[in-house]
């Protein structure tokens, strides 16, 4: 167990559960036996990273006066052992990601969760994973040493049912990881998967709001660069920080799950029509997560009703006072601007005779779509 | 006339069965270098959007003043429309909905309503007269209770089946995009007697999809489902999977059941307390509609508040209507809600569990994923209980095979006799 920011004072507060795994000695390329089922699936540099970046805002830009920040509990399974110093001095290294660990700290972090109605849960993870085709397993790092491959997994569904028993009224779940599904090696109609947390005397049907947010398309892979943060996790951290809020009391801009949600899908959309960041759990009016500290950002999709008008034109959009002017010729343009008041206009380079109707409209966060017409 | 703001669907027939969107209303007021977002005019009020009929019309929004709003439409997929639209004093600003797709093969729209009526032939004479179709729709009726545990049996036999099966539609050359209207048929009674039926689309006998028809489902103006059926190709190995959906065309209980298919209660809260929710459901109960009913109940059971004397009424959903499995799947997921493990709730809840798993395939998707949910609960609970573990694995194979963003269950054949035996 590795825990940072660890606050014991009374009160509702805001409890973080982070998982990295890159290494996994056991699939291809470990460095120990490894499990000939292995599913081509092999070492990963994005999610140390990656949980790592997510451990940095959590301790650094974190902002909730309903609920302060009062534990961060994170293991991460790299080739060698991360460290970390937090903001208040506290320097540890921090623990692999192995099925033992995140059994201990599952339990710590559902135990201190558990302590206020009012507490809000965040749980991360960013590695392997595997779809069952109804569920996610999320492979910890010590997967494959038994020759069952997902012995050492996690199992989203049952974990999340099994924190139906947490007292905390607010819980989110970001899963970062692959979910692609083969029947015939994964499923098992008898075996539903791990909650890793012990079920203990008392289970309950949860009676708050628990969305989880996938970094893929149910049956699809999530993607990284190699040495980068993942996609996915870029994308969350840019909501959190600058577009995925609402107004909860009309007075400060609020990150919320719901506004999340279509931030990171507006900041992943490959255009292809196909939605971007599933989530499971997104209902009623959500809950504040985060405050931001003065005005967001919107992110902006513009467009030309006529693709072949593409090549000539000049996109660009006017806020503030600024002008942004598109450097590539990607269509959609995907950018983003400040909340407010946003023209947004094309021109066609000579001798075009293509005009389009200047569109100026009101952006509001976390995302806006703008068509051009092309006359 | 007032100032207004009037919903439309497109013309281009992409947005499909009328539904309600869930609006927003916002003034955009101040000034152009300094503007600011007023109190909404309204928020999340359901306006009912392609309707053509006379109980239902498209909706309107009045608005206190001229001006510039921003209005943002929630739609029952989960996705919204936004824009800021600018209003003139006594003017009606019509907002219509960006096409979603392109328009489909709507072969009711050009058929008279009377030659719907669905012929029963024999094999004989189905295997020359069909010979070459490549999209086949048949009604299958299901004499005996089939559990999940059966389905397995039950489905390799409907694909197979050869006699007594009802040609519901069958195409030759069915294009990419397919819908029509299936064939309403009343029934004496819900109650006594009463059979439940599948429908079977398949290119001949390759990736055929089994749905359970809500036969006896009407709807006074129109007709009360639709079968849209899609296909990628129309040449290689796509051509032969087609993916279906049965659309309900009441706007009402068809918004209902797609905000409930994602979770989303709250929009469905939305949609069932509105003027038009509430008498919708008012007559269906006049009609003695179990389908309407167990929506209702899904809509209990799964929110948050505790049921009082409605728990009778989802009582009677279970007992009444003995074929129905949603019905005790709602009532058992409420007795899991209401207390913790180990309590005689909870024991209630594992009978109703297992009498639903005895009725068969649940007709509504989101009664598939919680009668999952539920019997994963009772079995995490008490591991070593046999009789759960037996019913939780045919129902997580039943819930792997079927598509997963579907009101209706949809079961996949062909996917789910390949799974490991339940």
């Amino acid at each position: 167990m590795t825990t940072f920011r660890l606050d014991g004072t009374p009160g509702p507060g805001t409890h973080v559960f982070i998982v990295g795994v890159g290494a996994y000695p056991h699939l291809k390329g470990g460095t120990g036996s490894v499990n000939p089922q292995h599913r081509e699936m092999g070492q990963l540099t994005s999610p140390p990273l990656s949980a790592m970046a997510m451990l940095e805002w959590v301790d650094k830009t974190l902002t909730n006066p309903e609920a302060p920040l009062k534990s961060v509990e994170i293991l991460i399974s790299q080739p060698t052992p991360a460290t970390y110093t937090d903001s208040t001095g506290l320097s540890q290294q921090i623990a692999p990601a192995t099925w033992p660990h995140v059994r201990n700290s599952a339990q710590a972090w559902k135990d201190r969760a558990n302590s206020d109605a009012d507490n809000v849960a965040i749980f991360f993870f960013c590695g392997h994973g595997l779809g069952d085709g109804v569920g996610t397993h999320l492979l910890l790092g010590d997967s494959g040493d038994d020759p069952d491959l997902l012995r050492s997994s996690l199992h989203v569904q049952s974990f999340r049912l099994a924190m139906g028993s947490c007292a905390a009224k607010k819980q989110i779940y970001f899963v970062d990881a692959c979910r692609t599904v083969d029947l015939a090696t994964v499923f098992n109609p008898h075996q539903g998967g791990q909650a890793v947390l012990q079920p203990g005397n008392a289970l309950q049907v949860f009676g708050g709001s628990n969305p989880v947010l996938y970094s893929a398309r149910f049956g699809e892979p999530a993607f990284g660069n190699v040495g980068e943060i993942s996609d996915f996790t870029k994308a969350l951290l840019q909501g959190l920080t600058r577009f995925a809020v609402f107004r909860p009391k009309g007075n400060y801009w609020a990150v919320s799950p719901h506004e999340l949600q279509k931030a990171v899908a507006a900041l992943m959309d490959d255009f292809s029509g196909k939605p971007q960041c599933q989530a499971d759990g997104i209902s009623g009016t959500g809950f504040q997560l985060h405050c931001l500290p003065g005005d967001p950002d919107v992110v902006v999709h513009v467009s030309l009703d006529k693709d072949q008008a593409n090549h000539i034109a000049e996109l660009s959009h006017t806020a503030t006072g600024n002008t942004v002017i598109r450097q590539d010729q990607a269509h959609p343009w995907r950018t983003e601007a400040p909340y407010g008041v946003c023209s947004v206009q094309a021109s066609f380079a000579s001798p075009s005779v293509l005009t389009a109707k200047t569109v100026t409209t009101f952006l509001i966060p976390p995302f806006q779509n703008i068509q051009l017409e092309v006359v | 006339m007032n100032t207004e703001i009037r919903f439309v669907a497109p013309v281009d027939k992409s947005f499909g069965p009328a539904r309600e969107l869930l609006c927003s209303v916002w003034p955009i007021a101040g000034s152009e270098s300094q503007p600011s977002i007023g109190e909404p005019v309204v928020t999340n009020a359901p306006v009912l959007v392609g309707a053509s009929t006379a109980h239902f019309a498209d909706a309107t929004v009045e608005l206190p003043a001229a001006g510039n709003y921003l209005v943002d439409l929630g739609l029952p997929n989960g996705t919204s429309v936004r824009r800021v639209i600018s209003v003139a004093e006594g003017k009606q600003y019509q907002m219509v909905m960006p096409s979603l797709r392109l328009p489909t093969t709507d072969f009711s729209a050009h058929t008279p309503r009377a030659s719907l009526v669905p012929r029963v032939i024999s094999a004989a004479l189905k295997s020359v007269h069909l010979q070459d179709a490549d999209l086949k729709v048949k009604g299958i009726g299901q004499p005996l209770a089939v559990s999940l545990q059966g389905l397995r049996e039950f489905a390799a036999g409907a694909v197979a089946q050869a006699n007594d099966v009802e040609i519901l539609h069958a195409a030759k050359d069915a294009g990419l995009s397919h819908s029509f209207a299936l064939p309403d048929r009343p029934v004496d009674s819900f109650r006594q007697g009463y059979l439940r039926q599948w429908i079977l689309v398949a290119a001949g006998k390759r990736h055929p999809t089994l749905i359970p028809y809500p036969v006896g489902w009407i709807e006074r103006d129109f007709h009360a489902f639709t079968l849209a059926i899609h296909r990628k190709a129309l040449e290689g190995g796509e051509a032969a999977k087609w993916s279906v959906e049965l659309k309900l065309m009441n706007p009402v209980y068809g918004s209902l059941i797609e905000h409930l298919t994602r979770r989303d209660l709250a929009s469905g809260e939305e949609v069932s307390r509105s003027q038009r929710g509430v008498a919708t459901q008012m007559l269906y109960e006049k009609e003695d509609n179990p389908f309407a009913a167990a929506v209702g109940a899904y809509l209990l059971a799964l929110g948050q508040k505790n049921l009082g004397s409605q728990v009778q009424w989802m009582t009677n959903l279970t007992t009444r209507f003995e074929w129905l499995p949603d019905g005790p799947i709602a009532a058992g997921w409420y007795r899991l809600r209401i207390a913790r493990s180990g309590t005689a709730e909870w024991q209630d809840a594992r009978s109703l569990m297992l009498l639903a798993c005895t009725r068969g395939l649940p007709y509504f998707t989101i009664g598939l994923h919680v009668l999952v949910e539920g019997m994963t609960l009772l079995n995490m609970a008490d591991p070593e209980d046999e009789e759960v573990r037996g019913a939780l694995a045919a129902a997580r194979a039943a819930d792997v095979a079927c598509v997963r963003n579907r009101p209706f269950t949809t079961l996949q054949v062909s996917r789910f006799l390949g799974l490991p035996v339940a």
